[in-house]
């Protein structure tokens, strides 16, 4: 060993700035110990399970379950195994099997394969990630029902190329965020009734090492574990972990929209929104003036990240054989990355979406600003009902382009038209434009995604919205492990 | 029945270009092939490796219209191999049993690569034209703007006072880079195959490196005896430069498409005539061009992916590598020219609007030389407590509805400190443009010297 110890490199585990790429709480999930000690937990469940078919003895099984905690292992020598053995597992099963009575040793990993217990530790790990990101999701859902409710009747510019088009209301716009959102809850739902099953199966998938008895046992291992028994060994089937990472990248996706649309509509030229703002953050080192929307823009570098772990995990779906390796260690990556990611970002939109800064009045001003240009359709309409259809066309047709030239106000021209002046008054040329009159059927298109998302919001089930504890907290809630280190 | 909208012919070239449309032309690749088998069985004939009637025979015989095309096309319904039905219907278009010595020594990939090395070459010769127009036509902006004021912005937000001629500028030295790669390329790219099935050139005989050498000379690429049957990174190079040509063509374009938002409107792309932009919504001008080379842009780094994939080759031949490669280039290659057309119609007529610019750099005007009143104050209260200060009377006139320059005013310290020239720059954000002039005119200058040293066509 050297004298430098770097035990954060990667960003997510930076002292300075792992806030911004991970949350303490998933960080936790994935912390490298309480990784070793989900593989102990689950080759403890394993022996369990065993015991209660007779296929172990009961007492080996009651050693297995006190010993096997990392707190009693030699860690140091576990490392350096690892790393002389190149096997991932094998160190921590001897250090464990040193600790016990040959009685129980012997039946330590019986029958399983590496990958079995990995694998079901990933699922357990995913579990704790799926219930924060739906806690998280929960909220963001309920922010977003309170902005769209808030907001139905602020009208506001719609825009198609980067460039005004017709009125519409914010809470349109976030009745569409909140629609793809439920959406995403919904994916996410079935893709963990998907995902959340276990492995054991064996060397190659026969379960030929665990007896007659290895279906039934697959049932009680799973039951004790919380998870579902899949039909078949799935060590080179990677569907579940791929839909898990797209799905990820598709809910990152849609949140990542929303954070790139408050970042363009807070543009100093639009400024209709603006992400929190407080005393003391810091734009620019050089320009003291500068607000920026970098929450928003670590959304959307978050989600580029997860997009590009997704791609791995269809790659990770291309397997050999019983089991390929270059596959599965993939996921140790982007899994754990993604997840981290992701936590960050539901983390961060709690944040943007709780605090949005909505302008109102910008958004009338900018909505007001091109309202005669835009009402063209509406104003020829109105004013054909009067003169007939054709007419109006083409009259506004002149009047648009005469006011495109001259760069003077449609309405105004319009008024000083006497084939207008004739017909209408001012002030009902002026209500003809409103664009608040303009808005279709925006009210009843929020009420119906509104509906929906108070249903989901009601169907909320804590019990899958908590994480697992760690096993390795103290009473005091604080690492055991943090706690020798200080000796 | 054109399937694929490259060839769409009613919606034509949307998404192509003409010229490159006929490059990469069926029969043109067909001809192509036979071009290499006339080339070889030449080269082969004069060094009396096959008669040199065979030679003659198979040069005369080796063009489009000697060949059955409905019977090559039969063949490949049964075919496996790529290159066999041409091959097949050339050696029975010769007379004499000549036929013979058609693709004697040669394996089907070393004609398929080489004649995609023509096609690179042709290729690489549109992209360097197109692109040395693009930097001439950004040149012109550069200069017609080297003083024009606008807002720089970061995080989307409003930043310090530049030229638009320093942002076109930046455009320009990426462009320029863009043409010095290509330049380097043609010496590790344009290199030609001709090995044997496994490389070895065991078929070809002990003049092998000869003739291959000859028939590559006189085909006007280059030789390497080494075989590149699994070696693909000359093809990975083009494609990964040309995801880097386009990711700069989408860049350009996404500014002009930004700074075209109605709010913005420094910039638009050029409208021809009575073109329409909304079926819907009369008064819609939209950024139609930019928004198709960010389009293609994307498809080129996507497909450039599977082309870098494809070097990942196995053994002596690894065929999902290769035609993984085969069904990219043709894609990026079009693309890529397509999106540089695009970009030099939307440069060609760019409208700026010099007035847009200066009014949205007044629209904080005294805000966005914040820096200089940091810097002027940090020689004083040290740059922390500047910075503090700064922060408070910006969110003092941000909360009160003041301009800065109010806010500094009441400020007992700040008015001590700043005298009237000092706030020169806060009525006058155009002249807080620090070195743009200066650079600009090094980077014209710069550019206009390799320009005169540039050749005016890529070759090997």
């Amino acid at each position: 060993m050297s004298a430098c110890n770097a035990q954060a490199s990667h960003i997510v585990d930076s002292r300075f700035f792992s806030g911004s790429y991970a949350t303490e709480e998933a960080r936790r999930i994935f912390c490298d110990l309480r990784r070793m000690q989900r593989w102990l937990d689950v080759e403890v469940a394993l022996a369990g399970s065993q015991a209660e078919l007779g296929i172990i003895p009961a007492a080996a099984a009651a050693a297995l379950a006190e010993t096997g905690r990392l707190e009693r292992l030699a860690i140091d020598a576990i490392h350096a195994d690892i790393v002389r053995t190149c096997h991932s597992l094998l160190p921590l099963l001897d250090a464990w099997q040193k600790t016990c009575t040959v009685e129980a040793g012997r039946f330590i990993h019986f029958g399983a394969t590496t990958q079995d217990i990995q694998d079901t530790a990933q699922i357990l790990e995913i579990k704790d990630v799926l219930a924060l990101i739906n806690r998280d999701l929960h909220s963001i859902a309920n922010e977003l029902v309170q902005l769209t409710d808030t907001y139905r009747d602020q009208v506001m510019i719609g825009r198609t190329h980067g460039q005004q088009a017709l009125p519409t209301v914010f809470g349109l716009k976030t009745a569409t965020w909140l629609d793809e959102l439920l959406r995403n809850m919904q994916r996410l739902d079935e893709c963990s009734g998907r995902t959340m099953v276990s492995q054991l199966f064996g060397g190659v998938g026969t379960m030929a090492a665990f007896g007659s008895n290895g279906i039934e046992l697959l049932r009680l291992f799973s039951k004790k574990l919380g998870l579902a028994d899949p039909l078949v060994a799935w060590h080179s089937t990677r569907d579940r972990t791929a839909e898990l990472l797209s799905t990820m990248a598709i809910l990152a996706g849609g949140l990542a929209r929303i954070a790139n649309e408050i970042y363009q509509l807070a543009r100093d030229e639009i400024c209709e929104l603006e992400e929190p703002f407080y005393m003391g953050k810091v734009g620019s080192s050089t320009m003291p003036h500068k607000r920026n929307p970098e929450l928003c823009e670590q959304v959307v570098v978050l989600a580029r990240l997860i997009k590009a772990n997704a791609m791995l995990g269809l790659d990770s779906l291309i397997n050999e054989h019983e089991r390929d390796y270059r596959a599965v260690r993939l996921e140790w990556v982007t899994i754990t990355d993604s997840s981290l990611f992701l936590c960050a970002i539901t983390g961060i939109m709690k944040n943007i979406l709780g605090n949005l800064v909505v302008h109102g009045n910008t958004m009338l001003d900018n909505v007001e600003k091109s309202a005669t240009l835009i009402s063209t359709e509406a104003l020829m309409f109105f004013i054909g009902d009067k003169i007939g259809k054709q007419k109006a066309h083409q009259l506004l047709y002149e009047v648009s382009m005469q006011a495109h030239d001259t760069n003077c106000s449609l309405l105004d021209l319009l008024l000083a038209d006497k084939r207008i002046r004739a017909h209408f008054s001012a002030a009902q040329l002026k209500k003809a434009v409103e664009p608040a009159g303009h808005v279709g059927l925006a009210g009843e298109l929020i009420d119906r995604v509104l509906a929906a998302g108070r249903k989901r919001l009601k169907t909320r089930t804590r019990k899958t919205d908590t994480a697992s504890l760690c096993p390795l907290a103290g009473k005091d809630g604080t690492c055991i492990f943090h706690n020798r280190k200080g000796k | 029945m054109p399937v694929h909208p490259i060839d769409f012919e009613i919606q034509a070239h949307i998404f192509s270009t003409p010229e490159l449309e006929k490059l990469f032309d069926e029969k043109k690749r067909f001809e192509r092939w036979l071009l290499f088998e006339a080339t070889l069985a030449a080269v082969q004939g004069e060094l009396g490796i096959i008669p040199r009637e065979a030679a003659a025979e198979i040069s005369s015989k080796a063009r489009l219209e000697c060949i059955d095309l409905h019977s090559v096309a039969a063949a490949y319904q049964q075919s496996r191999n790529s290159l066999l039905p041409v091959i097949k219907a050339l050696r029975q278009a010769c007379a004499n049993g000549m036929g013979e010595y058609v693709h004697y020594g040669a394996t089907t990939q070393d004609v398929l690569d080489t004649a995609h090395i023509l096609e690179m070459k042709e290729v690489l010769q549109i992209i360097y034209r197109d692109l040395r127009s693009l930097e001439d036509k950004i040149m012109g902006l550069v200069r017609s703007h080297q003083f024009t004021p606008m807002v720089g912005r970061t995080h989307g937000q409003q930043a310090l006072p530049i030229t638009f001629g320093l942002k076109a500028a930046v455009w320009l030295s990426e462009i320029r880079r863009h043409i010095e790669r290509l330049q380097a390329m043609p010496p590790r790219v344009l290199v030609g195959q001709l090995s044997g099935a496994v490389g070895t050139m065991a078929a070809l005989g002990t003049q092998a490196r000869q003739v291959a050498g000859e028939t590559m000379h006189r085909l006007g690429l280059l030789f390497s005896p080494i075989a590149r049957h699994t070696a693909r990174d000359s093809a990975a190079e083009a494609a990964c430069s040309f995801a880097m040509i386009t990711a700069t063509l989408e860049k350009i374009a996404n500014e002009i498409f930004q700074l075209g938002k109605t709010e913005i409107a420094e910039l638009a792309e050029p409208v021809p005539g009575k073109a329409m932009s909304s079926s819907t919504m009369p008064h819609k001008r939209n950024p139609v061009l930019c928004q198709r080379i960010a389009v293609l842009a994307r498809h080129v780094r996507a497909l450039s992916g599977l082309v870098v994939d494809g070097m990942v080759h196995e053994h002596e031949r690894d065929a999902r590598c290769l035609w993984s490669e085969w069904l990219a280039m043709p894609q990026i290659s079009v693309y890529t020219g397509t999106a540089l057309h695009y970009l030099v119609t939307v440069i060609d007529g760019l409208e700026v609007r010099k007035e847009r610019m200066r009014h949205n750099l007044y629209l904080h005007k005294d805000m966005v030389v914040s820096e200089w009143l940091l810097f002027r104050l940090g020689a004083t209260l040290g740059r922390m407590q500047a910075q503090e200060k700064l922060h408070d009377l910006i969110s003092r006139a941000r909360t009160e509805n003041l301009n800065l320059r109010e806010a500094l005013a009441r400020d007992e310290e700040t008015s001590r400190l700043l005298t009237g020239s000092d706030l020169e720059y806060l009525d006058k954000p155009e002249l807080y443009i620090g070195l743009a002039v200066e650079i600009v005119n090094e980077t014209l200058q710069e550019i206009e010297q390799k320009r005169r040293q540039d050749p005016e066509v890529l070759s090997v």
